[in-house]
């Protein structure tokens, strides 16, 4: 039979997600969240900020669309359920959007997000809020008004140049670079969840982000 | 305590295989074979170079999971359990530890071979033949510098996290899980190839080497003051490389301590 009729797709994407994904910890340069250590200041909070350049879920388009995770790890990295997370959603996201988005990432769509929710011990909530995210090759803004605000710049070489590390280890992409930030202002502040932090000139890193579920 | 929680949410062959490590190298030491797969010994020992460097990499095996998979269990951990899900979580599983041995099964290999050349530069400058201390002392300053480089920051803030580590990159699949533990590996390779070296300087399956700098890994990677101690560390390298390169006898005798 002559191949003209298109042969119906034999995998379907569950999800499709690419972008960028900046993560910072409150923990200094290390995190000491450890074998049986309490982090300092006896906890620790990540930030996983993610960007979708290009994405869609079950058949819904979710490009340009944010999703930021508070991770909250009170203690030892490796105790069960001790991952504590608060997820926030891009305000921009419509109904159908939303919805799509909490599913993948609290696993109920399955696939390597699932995987990666069951680490997660107690989702503490998800919030609907405006998230400005303005950061491009490690430099810029990430802004949730009244929560959140970080500024970082790219490290610079000696000739100005910003340091990137190019089909590195630190890229899930290969061939595309990394860049490793320092966040000179980060500010996060969510009384209903008890979480507050300040510091200044942490690192942070971004890179690009590529995660799907073929069914 | 910990340790041992921490060792209940570890897959069983893994501390098995760090056991076995440890096992093997304490065995060979106590019945004199440790002195057989020796470096040095292979490299001198008139065997074929391939034959050498299979047997070589065969011991090397062993002390990849003796000293260094302790300090990557809280990655395997949360690989273990986030893969647990997949379709085929051992072979996922096994792909991943594949992928963390062939980094430094890799580096085992250059490593030989540039001892190798070591010995052969050895052999024809009769200076350098006379003044071992040169090559042990002079690893340990490269060993003890490196612990102040910006790569060693980098490396061992990826090591500390991995969860974040796991968040950006976990993928299912073997080949996803070989390229997890790949890059993993690479991360442990740019903290701890400085040390790693220092076990050639001092002699593969030297046990109170072996002891030492496994402690020092775990310690980085793990321990609150981990960050601290990498500079304390540096300092002690450092210093006992001065102390190899000025005072050669002292060095030896210290060395020679079990």
């Amino acid at each position: 039979m002559a191949n003209t009729t298109k042969a119906p797709e034999r995998t379907k994407a569950v999800y499709r997600l690419e972008g960028t994904l900046l993560e910072a910890c409150s923990c200094d340069v290390l995190c000491p969240c450890w074998i049986g250590e309490d982090p300092d200041g006896g906890e620790c909070y990540g930030i996983v900020a993610y960007h979708f350049s290009k994405g869609e879920i079950d058949g819904v388009d979710v490009s340009g669309l944010n999703l930021v995770n508070i991770n909250h790890i009170p203690g030892n990295v490796l105790t069960p359920g001790s991952w504590r997370v608060v997820m926030l959603v891009d305000a921009a996201a419509t109904e159908k959007q939303r919805d799509a988005l909490v599913r993948a990432f609290t696993g109920k769509l399955g696939g390597p997000l699932a995987d990666l929710a069951g680490l997660v011990g107690e989702l503490r909530g998800i919030e609907i809020v405006p998230i400005r995210h303005e950061i491009s090759g490690g430099r810029g803004v990430l802004r949730i008004d009244g929560i959140l605000e970080a500024e970082m710049s790219p490290y610079t070489g000696p000739d100005g140049s910003t340091t990137t590390l190019r089909d590195s280890i630190f890229s899930t992409v290969p061939g595309s670079p990394a860049y490793v930030a320092k966040a000179s202002r980060n500010r996060f502040s969510f009384p209903k969840y008890g979480l507050h932090w300040q510091y200044e000139g942490r690192n942070a890193i971004q890179s690009d982000y590529r995660m799907e579920h073929l069914q | 305590m910990a340790v041992i929680t921490t060792l209940q949410r570890v897959p069983r062959p893994v501390v098995a295989a760090i056991l076995g490590g440890w096992a093997f190298v304490v065995a060979a030491e106590l019945w004199g074979a440790g002195h057989a797969l020796h470096h040095d010994t292979l490299i001198e020992s008139g065997l074929p170079r391939w034959a050498a460097l299979a047997l070589f990499l065969a011991a090397w095996q062993a002390m990849i999971a003796a000293m260094m998979l302790p300090s990557s269990l809280p990655l395997i951990a949360l690989f273990s359990r986030a893969a647990a899900n997949q379709p085929h979580p051992r072979r996922a599983f096994a792909a991943f530890i594949g992928g963390y041995a062939a980094v430094w099964s890799l580096f085992g290999a250059v490593a030989f071979i540039g001892d190798i050349g070591v010995h052969q530069a050895a052999d024809a400058w009769l200076w350098l033949r006379e003044r071992p201390w040169l090559i042990s002392g002079s690893t340990l300053l490269l060993a003890g510098a490196f612990q102040f480089s910006s790569l060693k920051d980098r490396c061992l803030r990826e090591c500390r996290r991995p969860e974040a580590f796991l968040v950006g990159r976990y993928a299912r699949g073997l080949p996803a899980a070989f390229r997890t533990g790949w890059e993993h590996g690479l991360f442990c390779l740019g903290c701890c190839w400085a040390l790693m070296l220092l076990m050639f300087a001092t002699g593969v399956a030297n046990l109170a080497w072996m002891g030492a700098l496994t402690l020092v890994m775990v310690i980085e990677k793990t321990a609150r003051a981990g960050e601290r101690a990498v500079r304390v560390i540096g300092v002690v390298l450092l210093l006992l490389g001065a102390l190899a390169l000025a005072q050669p006898p002292e060095f030896a005798s210290l060395c020679a301590a079990r």
